[in-house]
């Protein structure tokens, strides 16, 4: 988190964190964007700033007007906010390159999101289709 | 402001006041932050005269410059306050998250002064702080207070609170912060409980800026680098500082039976192994740390789960050997309850051990005690120990106040088996068999504090070559040796002091050895946009050692006061390899005083004061 503030906000604040570690009781998961088929940021943003790029969901700082719609549309808390300006991963990798421990890696499969997290997500995402 | 935030926020209890202020920037160039800061601000409020129990006792949270950043183990904030322990100047630092939320809510200190007229708490969210009614949680445990403030207000807030210990004003209750972490010695619990404040909670969405981000984050990576690649890096990490206890054992350097001998025949079942294959869930960590030190360890006693972080080395000594207790679970829900009513281990543990012997040798009697027999090894009796004390009952009560104040009651015999220095309780070290730790706990700053030194340089085992290229004695890499140990001790009480003001975890530093003076004067430039060398963090060190020693010196503080108990020095150690080793203290402490430039008697000259800055001529 603080590797990607510094990398791309030029800042420590991981509250704008573009992956965020989620702390369930049953234990900690990585959230970030998943870069969803039928992505409901890009459906609610007003501006069309944000937008899909070789099957990733893009963000246009130039366009963004910061109303925030794209933040409380994603269901996975993936849009942060800074500097009155929406900030979402652009899979730049710098998480990946600093983790102490390597564990981060991107990835198409499916088995990895099969976790307790993603499932208490799909319940509260409903029937958004998801996928990359 | 690179680096720090230039607010620091100040609350008079007593008049319900809350006011935002400018750090002075004099104070962050000077003393940088954290430990140093508060020492300084201590210095400028607190006169000798004040009793630490009194309104007008300072209270004083500080986080530095590089908490809340990238640079590995920079999660800690630091409390100063005076102490109730030993009357002098009190500080003690905790790791976990709730250091880099202050940063986050805009803050480098938070300034406690008076006294609130009913139970409160403080909640500061981003830049802004209000006093609220703690009416509901006082009396409750850190777990509870924790989870009801949370309740109340965010999921996300921290909460650094005292228990029922620091209610009670048991003289070395700690504050508690994410369950498990305690800012412990020296009773700054106690100091928070004296001012009705249950507890401090922080949420903050602000940042931390850096005046060369890109090159601050290559010092980052080379210093995670450093540390990942340190031989020991992967052993440590998994094992964190229960393994001191193998290396204690190996060496027949083991406090056992209040330090009447160094070898514990059942050690084997307080080793790191036995807790990492019986109790242990998983690694903890701090904020940006990648050591991970933390080992989770449950086990399940009756229907519920017992356990939690810890117990680290420093409990499994004090609260195991020390007391002739090897009983391994026994030690884990100690460890839980103490973290719950807010006690320091190391305190708790050394006053029991103090009742224990007393009682074997009868000072102590089944009169004083209310029926109960402390005996060697009895966990239940500690258990049920440790609870009284937390609430002041019975026998508790005498123990509350710590060994050196509790032994004055039972006369000669029972101050000789008080083992504290300046009225705080010794550390798990074994000092007879490490010379230079030795030194460090007789003269550190806030009592016998095995952490304002750290010279774990003399047990690494080093070549002595670096030995004598560091501090001018091959014999120096020998634990057993005094040589070169007034310059080892200053070396790292210097750089110590810097690390627990920026605050950077001394583990980081002081357990491999392969981070440099250099490399935190490098991270400091790059961060704050001032200009830092070695010789110039070097002096910071060195102001802040010298200011909190004028502190003590104007509380009366001597060379007589610089002394370890007399078991260490007189009485030899009866079996193993270390037999009939005794601290040979005084030419140590000669040395040291002249490396200092103080003078023979322990007293920092008025020239000192003013060539560091301390002070103005004549003032």
């Amino acid at each position: 988190m603080l590797a990607c503030t510094a990398e791309n906000l030029g800042v420590y604040k991981p509250t704008s964190s573009a992956i965020t570690v989620v702390r369930l009781k049953e234990g900690d998961y990585i959230t970030t964007c998943k870069n969803c088929n039928k992505a409901p940021c890009i459906d609610v943003c007003p501006t069309d700033a944000l937008y899909r790029e070789n099957n990733i969901v893009q963000l246009s700082q130039e366009k963004c007007i910061g109303c925030g719609l794209c933040i409380v549309a994603c269901p996975f808390g993936a849009v942060a906010y800074y500097n009155g300006k929406a900030f979402k991963c652009d899979l730049c990798g710098v998480c990946i390159e600093k983790c102490p421990v390597k564990k981060l890696k991107v990835t198409d499969s499916w088995d990895h999101r099969k976790t307790k997290l993603w499932n208490t997500m799909i319940e509260i995402a409903g029937d958004i289709q998801l996928g990359v | 402001m690179y680096g720090w935030t230039g607010k620091t926020l100040f609350i008079d209890l007593s008049k319900g006041k809350v006011v935002l202020q400018e750090s002075s920037r004099e104070n962050l160039r000077l003393y940088l932050g954290g430990r140093g800061i508060g020492s300084r601000i201590l210095y400028e409020t607190t006169n000798p005269d004040v009793d630490p129990y009194s309104p007008d006792n300072y209270l004083i949270f500080s986080v530095g410059p590089l908490v809340g950043t990238r640079f590995p183990g920079s999660g800690r904030y630091s409390v100063t306050a005076k102490s109730p322990l030993t009357g002098i100047l009190g500080d003690a630092n905790s790791g976990g998250y709730f250091g880099p939320e202050l940063k986050y809510a805009g803050f480098d200190a938070i300034v406690i002064v008076g006294r609130a007229e009913k139970p409160v708490y403080i909640m500061i969210f981003d830049g802004e702080a209000e006093i609220r009614d703690a009416s509901n949680l006082w009396g409750l445990d850190t777990w509870e207070t924790e989870d009801r403030i949370k309740e109340s207000t965010l999921p996300g807030v921290r909460v650094a609170c005292i228990g029922p210990a620091g209610e009670n004003l048991v003289r070395y209750a700690g504050i508690v912060n994410e369950k498990y972490r305690l800012a412990a010695r020296t009773g700054v619990g106690a100091v928070m409980g004296s001012k009705r404040l249950k507890a401090v909670a922080v949420s903050g969405e602000g940042m931390v800026e850096a005046a060369n981000i890109r090159k601050f984050e290559e010092v980052c990576d080379k210093a995670s680098e450093l540390i990942m690649e340190a031989p020991g890096y992967e052993y440590f990490s998994r094992y964190g500082t229960p393994s001191i206890v193998d290396r204690a054992l190996l060496a027949g350097r083991i406090s056992t039976g209040n330090r009447q001998t160094s070898i514990f025949p059942e050690g084997e079942l307080l080793s790191a192994e036995e807790l990492d294959s019986r109790y242990k869930v998983k690694d903890r960590a701090c904020f940006a740390c990648l050591i991970h030190c933390s080992n989770y360890a449950m086990f399940v006693s009756g229907s519920k789960c017992v356990g939690g972080e810890g117990p680290e080395y420093e409990t499994l000594v004090c609260l195991g050997s020390n007391c002739w207790n090897s009983d391994l679970a026994s030690i884990i829900e100690m460890n839980e309850l103490c973290n719950r009513l807010g006690l320091d281990t190391i305190s708790t543990g050394g006053t029991i051990a103090w009742a224990m012997e007393c009682y074997e040798k009868g000072i102590i009697t089944r009169e004083d005690t209310g029926g109960i027999d402390i005996l060697w090894g009895d966990s239940e009796v500690m258990i049920r120990l440790i609870k009284m004390i937390a609430r002041r009952e019975g026998f508790g009560n005498v123990l509350a106040e710590g060994c050196a104040r509790a032994s004055r009651k039972f006369g000669e015999e029972a101050s000789r088996c008080a083992m504290h220095v300046k009225g705080m309780e010794l550390p798990a070290v074994e000092v007879r068999g490490a010379k230079g730790f030795g030194l460090g706990l007789a003269v550190a700053s806030r009592g016998a504090d095995h952490l304002r030194a750290l010279v774990n340089f003399e047990l690494i085992g080093f070549p002595p070559e670096l030995g004598e290229k560091l501090y001018g004695s091959p014999d120096s890499v020998d634990p057993l040796s005094i040589r070169g140990k007034a310059p080892m001790v200053k070396y790292h009480e210097d750089l110590g002091a810097v690390l627990d003001s920026v605050i950077a975890c001394k583990y980081t530093f002081f357990t491999f050895y392969t981070l440099s003076a250099e490399l935190l004067a490098e991270a400091l430039s790059h961060l704050t946009g001032v200009e830092f060398t070695v010789e110039k963090i070097m002096r910071i060190g060195e102001r802040i050692i010298n200011l909190e020693r004028h502190y003590n010196n104007l509380h009366g503080i001597t060379r007589k006061d610089d002394q370890l108990p007399r078991r260490l020095l007189e009485e030899p150690l009866p079996e193993g390899g270390l037999k009939g080793q005794t601290v040979e203290l005084d030419p140590m402490l000669d040395e040291y005083y002249k490396l200092r430039g103080w003078t023979s008697d322990g007293i920092v000259p008025e020239e000192k004061l003013v060539e560091l800055k301390i002070k103005v001529k004549g003032e």
